[in-house]
Formats: structure tokens, sequence, C-alpha cells
């Protein structure tokens, strides 16, 4: 029987050596954060609970959603014919972008509150932890959504095919890591005492 | 309905249940256990689905799952050491 996989994964082989590096840098920071809590759990615990459990629920649902919307995106531009594909691949990444902004918001406004509650970075050690991390993260969400209009302004031209769509691929790879890496994020801070 | 609509439903539950783990401030290790093997889930359905590494083969596929493996086996290390 033929092997039908590939050799290499989706999209550009240069956005995966940056997703591999992402991961590395991502997995560091959490390293540190389990050796950290480590050394003072009940200084974490105590912490983690002045932390909107809601709102990294509401976040989570988010990003999984709008990652499910560019996984659809890619596969109507690779199952659909041209126009159909156009159309579709177009809705679905203007909701994944959308969906992005709804994130960022409701991020930013976690970060004002906790501001407007004297925490900082500075404030001790877990705090120093969650706003490095979810910072971070919230800078590759940004970056992730720049992509992201890139693509739907090239869909919208009709510039990806069934037949050559490597590019979409590639954001869609770099976006579906923003959200494997909150996926990770979440239990981490939000939820494991 | 199809293959990703599926799995997001599944990505869905599986977070409402971590949810629910943390409004109802459950912390026993059989939870904290059940927590991780589903962020583990989560995460690997992500990577062979969304990312499409399914359909790769050998060493590419498995970076990101030896990745998270790793991550989450830290993690618990770090709660029940």
């Amino acid at each position: 029987m033929k092997n039908s996989k590939k050799n290499y994964p989706p999209g550009d082989f240069g956005v995966w050596i940056i997703i591999y590096i992402e991961l590395l840098t991502f997995g560091l920071f959490f390293l540190g954060y389990i050796y950290s809590r480590r050394a003072d759990i009940e200084l974490f615990n105590a912490s983690q609970l002045l932390l909107d459990t809601k709102s990294g629920f509401i976040n989570t649902l988010i990003l999984i959603t709008s990652s499910y919307f560019v996984v659809k995106a890619v596969d109507a531009i690779k199952t659909l014919d041209i126009e159909e594909a156009k159309q579709k691949a177009q809705k679905w990444l203007l909701g994944a972008i959308g969906l992005g902004g709804v994130f960022l918001v409701i991020k930013m406004s976690e970060f004002v509150v906790k501001y407007q509650d004297g925490i900082n970075l500075s404030t001790n050690k877990f705090f120093m932890f969650y706003f490095l991390l979810t910072m971070f993260h919230f800078m590759h969400v940004m970056l992730g959504m720049i992509i992201l209009y890139n693509l739907y302004l090239k869909t919208k031209i009709g510039g990806y095919t069934a037949s050559d769509h490597r590019g979409l691929e590639s954001g869609a790879s770099y976006w579906h890591m923003v959200d494997l890496l909150w996926i990770v994020l979440f239990p981490l801070i939000y939820i494991i005492r | 309905m199809d293959r990703y609509t599926k799995i997001w439903l599944i990505l869905v539950s599986l977070t409402i249940f971590a949810f629910g783990i943390g409004w109802f401030n459950l912390g026993s290790s059989l939870i904290i256990g059940s927590l991780l093997v589903t962020t583990f889930l989560k995460g690997n359905l992500v990577i062979e689905y969304f990312m499409g590494l399914n359909q790769v083969e050998g060493k590419y596929r498995y970076i990101p799952t030896i990745w998270l493996g790793t991550i989450i086996a830290l993690i618990a290390a770090g709660y029940y050491i």
C-alpha cells in the first residue's frame, strides 16, 4: 500500500523552525514557573486565587474556536472550488481575527484590573511569571492576528488555491501554536494549585 | 458533522472540565492528574489535527508532541514530588 504521508509539516519549513524555537522558549518559562512554584507553593496558591478564572476560561474557548475557524479556512481552500473556497475561507479568517481581538480585549481588561488593584510584575514571584508569560503570549496573539489579516487579504484576491496554499498553511500553523501555548498556560497559571 | 467540528467540540468539553476543576477549587491528586492528562489530549488534538501533523511522517510530527509530553510531565513532577 502506498504511504500518503508527507515528509515535511504543512506550510513553509521556516515557520516550523520558528514554531520549534517558540515552543522551546515558552517551555523554559514554564520550567521556571514550575521550579519557582516548588520553592513557595503557598505564595503561588494564594496569588493564583486572585486571578479571574472565568476570563481565562473564556479566553481558552475563544482561542480554541479561533483555531477551529482557521483550520476550516484551510480546509475550504483545499477542498472546495476556487470561488466558493475564496468566499468561505475569507469568512472563517475574518471570524478568527475577530476572536483574536476579543481575546486581546479580555486579557487587556484583566491586566488593567490587576494594575488598579496594585498588582504588577514586582508584586511577587507568581505575578512576575503571570505577567511575563501572559504578556509574552499576548504579543504572539497580536503578531498572529497581523499574519491572519495578511492571509485574509491574499485569500480575498484569490491568492490561494487547492494546489498552492503553502503560505496559508504557514500562517495557520503559527496561529495553532499560539492556541497550543494557551492550552498549557490556562491550567498551569489559573487552575493547578 | 465534519472531523474538525467534532475535535472542536471535544476541545470545548475538556476546557469546561478544566474550568470546573478551577471553579470548584478541586485540588486532589487524582483530579489534577486528570486535568494534566486532558491538557495533554487537548494539545495533542491541536497538534495532530489542527496543525495537520497527523499527515506527516517521522520526527517533524513528534517534536511538538514530545515537547507537550515533557512539559506536562514536568508540571506533574512539580506538583506531585
